[in-house]
């Protein structure tokens, strides 16, 4: 069990597992640290202190209402750890129910199960959204939903292309024939096997996720105002873009930063859990299906 | 071929009942009155009642669905309840917007994603071929609407080069005017996308470097470099070609986005309106019409890929 205590410290060896570990830590720690103690509160408005540049008693200036931008962007962290993390367990939970159902089961349940997961593949994930959003209107659970259903379904396919390549070799027919039940089969030889690729898929839909959320609260049904989060300080600043650009820039540098960490953290953890793969960055396509290898990049979604 | 074809289209039609299917159930999958969550708390009982007459709301719901999709059939889109207006029409109108600024960021796209990615993929041990790929997994970040405030500030405030908002009012009858009014939109999309699929043409050159008919090309005296550019390209196209169906769903969702950023009167910002006003009917037939362009160009991709990829060909003749 030594290769599983260590998996920190080779995780934090390479540049891009270090800088995306830190980024998240710091994400993380914004997130706790709002919920006790903000600069200000990020939802006192004063149209008298309104655009202030960054200054001692406002750290980064206000924007268009007076609101500390400093305070919101700490309090906007929360809504992105809870859409992080959120949808990263529903896709989670969804891409492995629906992606061993699609690979394990008897041909007849897997083989339309397929079909669907590739029709479904269709669906952008904001109209998903948007139709939600037109039933129950905008909130962070609709965005979470829809996200995690969408992302879920491009695990399944990347997990399903996976699964079955793990079911069909040789270790698993020797333990089929060492009399291993089938439940037992995929929790102790398959399951770690696809775990590395579902990592990465894991951290590639949370980063999805951090982005969709920008685009919905930008449309207005993400974040419910009042409740301060990094898309909707987007929104909020657009209109204003060529007068006070500085505003603009720290929430999108914040989402910038956080997507392209996560988007890092899977490979670098894959990377230091894995010995056996080659460096990601060098890593050819392995998969005979373009649309796969497609999905494993976040092309689509 | 036709075996594929019939497949295919079959699928295609499987995929579009589906569509349909979700889209409706979904869009009523709140227990009790849809008239209510359309005309919402205010509204008067005979707005309800109009809206309930409107949608058929007595009839089972089984029947309102066949309704819908009868309709579909007959390209009958239905009719707002908010403006009474037809979709159908208002969608044709719309496209005439929306249609030319996803093909447009499109070729941005492929025309940033293709050279880029090859290149990177050839100097990959390479201060050049590194930067190009540190440049792509940040563009890749980078939300959207964040990119086009940036390429507002660079390009229209600062280099007065692009209008950053409206689309000239009398349309394409002014075809400059439009084109111009679409290129910082596009541009936007084009330069996110294109860094994302900039990953995957990489990706695919990268695994046709370790190809045998490459390296037997290359044994035959071509550079290591014209051996992939004439044997691992095409390769590597066939490859971008088959995902182009999922390129554009992205696409569509960025010019959703994009458009309302950039003020353009596409379908992205009517369906914003449509959702915010709950006209359900509405935007039932937006979305389905959506899914419905994506999955057809779907199909579609996939014919032309079977068609000029000589692998596919030969596996099926």
């Amino acid at each position: 069990m030594s290769g599983r205590r260590r998996w920190l410290p080779a995780l934090l060896r390479q540049p891009a597992g270090l800088f995306s570990s830190i980024v998240l830590a710091l994400l993380v720690l914004a997130a706790a640290v709002s919920l006790l103690w903000t600069p200000r509160d990020p939802n006192e408005a004063d149209t008298a202190r309104a655009w202030l540049p960054p200054g001692p008693s406002f750290w980064l200036g206000t924007d268009g209402a007076g609101k500390d931008i400093v305070s919101q962007l700490l309090a906007g962290a929360r809504v992105s750890v809870v859409v992080i993390v959120g949808a990263a367990l529903v896709a989670g939970v969804l891409g492995i129910a629906v992606g061993a159902l699609a690979s394990l089961t008897a041909r007849w349940v897997r083989e339309p199960l397929a079909v669907l997961i590739d029709i479904l593949i269709a669906f952008p994930t904001l109209l998903i959204a948007m139709m939600l959003a037109a039933v129950f209107g905008g909130s962070l659970i609709v965005v979470v939903a829809a996200v995690g259903i969408g992302y879920g379904v491009s695990i399944a396919r990347v997990l399903r292309a996976e699964i079955a390549q793990v079911a069909g070799a040789d270790f698993i027919l020797a333990a089929r024939a060492a009399g291993l039940g089938r439940l037992a089969i995929a929790r102790r030889h398959i399951l770690p096997n696809v775990a590395p690729v579902f990592i990465v898929q894991l951290s590639l839909s949370a980063a999805l996720a951090l982005l969709a959320e920008a685009a919905l609260s930008y449309l207005g049904y993400g974040a419910p105002s009042g409740t301060p989060s990094w898309g909707r300080m987007l929104a909020q600043v657009q209109g204003y873009i060529s007068v006070h650009p500085l505003a603009a820039l720290w929430p999108g540098l914040a989402i910038t930063l956080t997507v392209l960490a996560l988007n890092l953290f899977g490979d670098a953890l894959r990377e230091a859990t894995d010995p056996r793969l080659l460096r990601p960055s060098a890593r050819p396509m392995d998969d005979a299906d373009p649309a796969d290898q497609a999905l494993r990049l976040g092309v689509g979604r | 071929m036709t075996r594929f074809i019939v497949i295919r289209a079959a699928m295609l039609v499987a995929g579009l009942l589906v569509a349909s299917i979700l889209i409706f159930f979904t869009l009523r999958i709140l227990p009790g009155d849809v008239a209510l969550v359309i005309g919402g708390t205010q509204a008067s009982p005979e707005r309800i009642a109009a809206i309930r007459a409107q949608l058929g709301l007595d009839q089972p719901i089984v029947a309102q669905y066949l309704d819908w999709v009868g309709g579909l059939l007959r390209l009958d889109l239905g009719t707002s309840v908010v403006t009474g207006s037809s979709v159908s029409a208002q969608i044709a109108q719309k496209l005439a917007v929306t249609g030319p600024l996803a093909l447009l960021s499109l070729l941005f796209g492929l025309v940033i994603a293709l050279p880029l990615g090859f290149l990177s993929a050839v100097r990959r041990s390479r201060a050049s071929g590194v930067a190009i790929a540190f440049g792509a997994q940040a563009a890749a970040a980078v939300p959207v609407v964040w990119a086009g405030l940036l390429l507002i500030l660079l390009l229209s405030t600062a280099l007065g080069l692009f209008p950053s908002q409206g689309f000239p009012l009398n349309g394409w009858a002014d075809p400059w005017g439009a084109l111009r009014s679409l290129i910082l939109p596009a541009l936007t999309i084009g330069i996110v996308e294109g860094a994302v699929l900039l990953r995957f043409v990489r990706s695919a050159v990268l695994s046709a470097q370790g190809q045998l008919h490459v390296t037997a090309a290359a044994a035959r005296g071509l550079t290591r470099r014209q051996a992939l550019l004439r044997h691992g390209l095409p390769n590597a196209g066939l490859s971008v070609v088959s995902v182009l169906g999922l390129q554009l769903a992205a696409l569509i969702v960025g010019a959703v986005v994009v458009e309302q950023l950039f003020n353009l009167p596409g379908l992205g910002p009517m369906l914003v309106t449509d959702v915010g006003q709950r006209d359900l009917p509405k935007v039932q037939s937006v979305v389905f019409t959506i899914t419905a362009i994506i999955l057809v160009v779907g199909f579609l991709v996939d014919l032309v890929h079977r068609i000029v990829d000589p692998r596919l060909r030969a596996g099926t003749a």
